[in-house]
């Protein structure tokens, strides 16, 4: 699609961490120049799963900003995933975590969920997230990083990509350390 | 949406978005100033 500059833009979606989100609530002009960025380099089509809304919502004690986040994600058109849908391989792949030093309470099962969405469409869906921490290089690529700054702080948002190879790697060696650990 | 499909891309009322993202910043603003009320006042 050729944007007001003539250049084509790439379609890409994008699945929201809710860190990504719940920045946005807090400074309208530095989430709105971080979609002005994507928005240039692509056409950008925003995914998040039941349990990113839930985490998006929860924090709404009115009325009116549970109402206005919900316009937000309207106005973005964000599709919201049904979760129970990835549940398939959350375990093996929490498995691959810890069996990559990942501590069992840093593995946060809504990450999870986001890793298998990556997974099931692993190359068409990038991830951007605030916790870049959470999506450890054992399973993830990074693609890019967008900075996020005002009065001296700044976020990095972290575009990620679920690597298969990764992935397969992390199987065999669940399936070596089983074989050792029976010893 | 099926598992295996992605939704087709939409366009986003930019003009729209900045508006929300404004009314957004100051109801969460205000809701913060509650809840803030409310620490003080249990505390």
């Amino acid at each position: 699609m050729a944007g007001k500059t003539g250049y084509t833009r790439i379609l890409r979606y994008f699945l929201i961490d809710s860190c990504l989100l719940i920045k946005g609530t807090e400074d309208s002009n530095i989430f709105f120049n971080f979609y002005n960025e994507l928005n240039i380099k692509y056409q950008p089509v925003f995914l998040i799963h039941e349990g990113i809304k839930f985490e998006f919502l929860r924090s709404a004690v009115s009325a009116d900003v549970k109402q206005k986040r919900e316009e937000l994600l309207n106005i973005l058109d964000v599709t919201v995933l049904p979760q129970n849908k990835f549940d398939d391989d959350i375990l093996q792949i929490a498995q691959i975590y810890h069996a990559n030093k990942v501590q069992p309470n840093q593995i946060h099962y809504i990450d999870v969920i986001n890793a298998a969405i990556l997974n099931q469409f692993a190359g068409r869906v990038h991830l951007l997230t605030i916790d870049n921490n959470d999506y450890p290089p054992c399973l993830f690529n990074y693609e890019e990083f967008f900075s996020m700054e005002k009065n001296n702080q700044r976020s990095i948002v972290g575009e990620y990509i679920f690597s298969k190879e990764k992935y397969h790697e992390g199987l065999v060696k669940l399936a070596a350390a089983t074989k050792e650990i029976k010893k | 949406m099926e598992k295996n499909n992605l939704p087709e891309p939409k366009k986003v009322d930019t003009k729209r978005l900045k508006e929300v993202l404004r009314e957004l910043k100051h109801l969460e603003a205000k809701q913060q100033e509650w809840l803030e009320k409310q620490a003080t006042q249990e505390s």
